[in-house]
C-alpha cells in the first residue's frame, strides 16, 4: 500500500482526495447497487430457490412412493416435521452421521497436517526445488476428481494395483491379490488418500505463501535468541498462520463433509452400506430410489449440522478483515 | 528428519549457515514428496502411452515401448468423444466469461466504490459457497425437469456460474483494493466515465488477477462432475462424464482408459501448468498482498 501511494502521481493529490471526499455521496448513491445487482440476483435465484424448494419437500409428504419424481410434488399435503421424526429415529441416519464425522475428521487433520508440513518444507528448500514442487502440487490440484479416483482405483486394485505389488516386496508381507475394498474401512481409508491427494496441494501453497509473509527477521531474531527450530515454529510461525489456518480448516470441513464424486466412483455407482456418507446416504435415498422427501429432509439437516461451522468461519474470517 | 535436526550443531562453523546439511536433508525430503504426488498422474500418462498387453501385467511393466494404440483406439473407438469434450469447453468457457462480467463491477462496488454495508454483501457471496453443493443437487434436479432444462448445457453454465461468482467476487475485490485511488480519482478528474475507467485503468491493471480468477473458474468447470453427472443425460455430457461411463465400458483396457483420462485432463493441467504463478496468487486465498 505504501509503495503504491509514494507511486501516485504528484499532481496535487491534496485538491484530488478533497474533491473526492465532496463528490462522494451524491455520486456513489446509485451506480455502485447498479453494478453489484446482477451478480446478487443471480445468486439469489441460483441458490436461494433450490434452498426454498428443498425446505418446502422436507415439510412435505410423499404420496406416490416410487413413481412421485414424475409429478411436480407442488401439491402435495403438508407433513409437518414427520420426515424429521422418520430420519432422526433411523438408526441407519445415525450410523452414517458417525461415519460421515470420523471420515471428515481424519481427512482434515491429515490434510492440514500434510499441508503445514510441505508449506514449512517449500520455505526451507532452494528456489529450484521449491518451484518443482510448486509446480507438482499445482499438476495434482487441477488433475479431475475423476480422474484421480480412477486412478488410485487402479493403483489398489487386487490383480494388477501397483500398490499390492509394491507392499508384497517387503519381507514378511503379503498383499498379492489383497482386496482393498472388502472392508469398507480399508475402502474408505484409500479414499482417504484420494480425497487427501487432491486436497492438500491447495493447502500447502496458500500456507506457504502465508509463511512467506512473515518477516525473515522475526525467525532471525528468534533463532538468536536461542529458540530451536521447533520452538520458532510454535511460537512465531503458528501464531501468524493462525488466521489463515482457521479459513482453510473450515472450508476443509465443508468440502471434506461433501465428498462425494470419490466415494461414488471407488465403488463404481454403487457405494455399499459401510460406505455410506451423509452426501452419499442423501443422493441415494432421494435421487436414487426416488424418496425426494425423505432426501430433502436429510439435505436440511446436514445443511443445519454445517451451519454452526459457518458461524464459526464467518466471524473469524471478520476478524481477519478488521485486522487488515 | 531427526538426523537432520542433529547434525545442524556440529554445520554451525559454517560460514553460510543457510545453506547448511539440514536444507540438503530438506531437498531430498522436498523431492521424495514431489515424487510420490506426481506418481499417480504419471502412471496415468504413463500406462496411456503403453500396449493393452504392457498395460495389464503384474508388475507394471514401466518400461514398456511407447505406443499411441491407446490413443488411436480411444478417437476412433465406437464413441466420439468430440461432442463431450465440446460441451465441457463451451460450459466452461460461458460460464467463466459470464462471471467475470458479473464479478468485476461486483467487486468494483465493493472496493472502489463500496456500497453501504459492502462487508455484509460479501458475507452473503461467501455464505453461498457454505452449502454442500450435494445438498442442492436433489431441489435443482426436480427444478430444472419443472422447467425443461435438464440435459441442457446452459443449465451447467448458470449452476457453474453461480458457483464460482463468489469465489470470483473475492479474488477479484482483493485485486481490486490494490489499484492506486489516486490513479483513479485523476482518471475521474479529466473527466473519464466509469466504463473509459474500467476498460483503460482498472482491466488492465487487474489483468493478472482477472488471468487468475478466469484459470480457477475455468479449471472448477471443466472438472465439476456431480452436477454434470445428474443433470445431463446424451446431448449435454460433459467430458469427466463422459470419461466416468467411458471407464464404466471400457474399464478393462486400461491404455485406452488412460488415454481417455489424460485427454479429459489435459485442458486443465496445460492451463495449470501454463500460469502457475498467478494461480498461486490466486490460490493463496489473499493471503499475499
Amino acid at each position: 500500500m505504501t509503495a503504491t501511494d509514494t507511486g501516485a502521481p504528484a499532481l496535487g493529490s491534496g485538491p484530488a482526495r478533497r474533491s473526492r471526499r465532496r463528490r462522494r455521496p451524491g455520486r456513489s448513491g446509485r451506480l455502485p447497487y447498479l453494478l453489484i445487482l446482477p451478480a446478487v440476483l443471480v445468486l439469489l435465484v441460483v441458490v436461494v430457490w433450490p434452498l426454498f424448494k428443498i425446505v418446502q419437500l422436507s415439510l412435505q409428504k410423499q404420496e406416490s412412493g416410487k413413481f412421485a419424481l414424475f409429478h411436480s410434488g407442488a401439491s402435495s399435503p403438508f407433513a409437518g416435521l414427520a420426515n424429521f421424526r422418520t430420519v432422526l429415529s433411523d438408526s441407519t441416519f445415525w450410523a452414517v452421521v458417525g461415519r460421515t464425522a470420523a471420515f471428515t475428521a481424519i481427512n482434515v487433520v491429515l490434510s492440514l497436517l500434510i499441508g503445514i508440513g510441505i508449506a514449512v518444507l517449500l520455505n526451507r528448500v532452494s528456489k529450484w526445488a521449491r518451484l518443482t514442487l510448486i509446480a507438482v502440487l499445482l499438476f495434482v490440484w487441477a488433475v479431475p476428481t475423476t480422474v484421480s479416483t480412477q486412478v488410485f482405483y487402479w493403483l489398489f486394485s487386487n490383480q494388477l494395483g501397483a500398490v499390492n505389488y509394491l507392499l508384497d516386496l517387503i519381507p514378511g508381507v503379503h498383499m498379492q491379490g489383497h482386496d482393498w475394498f472388502a472392508d469398507p474401512h480399508q475402502g474408505l481409508a484409500v479414499i482417504t488418500a484420494v480425497v487427501v491427494w487432491g486436497a492438500v496441494p491447495l493447502l500447502a501453497i496458500s500456507l506457504h505463501a502465508g509463511i512467506g509473509q512473515i518477516p525473515k527477521e522475526i525467525i532471525e531474531a528468534a533463532r538468536c535468541d536461542g529458540a530451536t527450530p521447533w520452538q520458532t515454529f510454535r511460537q512465531v510461525t503458528l501464531p501468524v498462520l493462525a488466521p489463515l489456518l482457521v479459513i482453510l480448516t473450515t472450508l476443509s470441513v465443508i468440502w471434506d463433509f461433501g465428498v462425494f464424486n470419490q466415494i461414488w466412483f471407488m465403488r463404481t455407482g454403487h457405494p455399499e452400506p459401510g460406505y455410506q456418507t451423509v452426501g452419499i446416504y442423501m443422493y441415494s435415498t432421494g435421487v436414487g430410489s426416488s424418496h425426494y422427501n425423505v432426501g430433502a429432509t436429510i439435505g436440511v439437516l446436514m445443511m443445519l449440522g454445517l451451519v454452526g461451522i459457518m458461524i464459526f468461519y464467518i466471524r473469524q474470517l471478520f476478524r481477519i478483515g478488521d485486522a487488515e | 528428519m531427526t538426523a537432520a535436526v542433529a547434525t545442524r550443531p556440529t554445520t554451525h562453523a559454517e560460514k553460510e549457515p543457510r545453506k547448511s546439511h539440514a536444507n540438503v536433508y530438506f531437498g531430498v525430503i522436498a523431492w521424495i514428496i514431489g515424487i510420490i504426488f506426481v506418481v499417480p498422474v504419471l502412471f496415468m500418462i504413463l500406462t496411456s502411452f503403453h500396449s493393452e498387453a504392457d498395460a495389464s501385467t503384474n508388475p507394471p511393466s514401466v518400461g514398456a515401448p511407447l505406443t499411441l494404440d491407446g490413443y488411436r483406439e480411444f478417437f476412433s473407438g465406437g464413441i466420439d468423444p468430440w461432442p463431450y469434450l465440446a460441451n465441457s469447453l463451451t460450459a466452461s468457457v460461458l460460464s467463466t466469461i459470464i462471471v467475470l462480467a458479473l464479478a468485476i463491477p461486483a467487486a468494483y462496488a465493493c472496493s472502489i466504490r463500496p456500497v453501504r454495508k459492502w462487508t455484509d454483501v460479501m458475507f452473503f457471496f461467501l455464505s453461498t459457497k457454505m452449502l454442500p453443493p450435494v445438498a442442492g443437487l436433489l431441489p435443482i434436479y426436480l427444478i430444472a425437469q419443472r422447467i425443461n432444462m435438464l440435459d441442457n448445457i446452459f443449465l451447467l453454465v448458470i449452476l457453474y456460474t453461480s458457483m464460482n461468482l463468489p469465489i470470483a467476487v473475492w479474488m477479484m475485490r482483493s485485486f481490486l483494493a490494490e489499484i492506486p485511488p489516486a490513479i483513479l480519482e485523476a482518471a475521474s478528474i479529466d473527466g473519464a466515465g466509469l466504463l473509459y475507467q474500467m476498460r483503460r485503468i482498472i482491466v488492465p491493471i487487474s489483468m493478472p488477477g482477472i488471468a487468475a480468477t478466469s484459470l480457477i473458474c475455468f479449471i472448477f468447470s471443466w472438472n465439476e462432475l456431480l452436477f454434470a453427472r445428474v443433470l445431463t443425460g446424451v446431448s449435454a455430457q460433459t467430458g469427466p462424464v463422459f470419461l466416468t461411463s467411458f471407464v464404466t465400458s471400457q474399464g478393462l483396457f486400461l491404455a485406452k482408459v488412460c488415454a481417455a483420462a489424460t485427454i479429459v485432463s489435459l485442458p486443465v493441467l496445460i492451463a495449470g501448468f501454463a500460469a502457475q504463478d498467478k494461480l498461486v496468487q490466486g490460490l493463496s486465498l489473499g493471503a499475499v498482498k
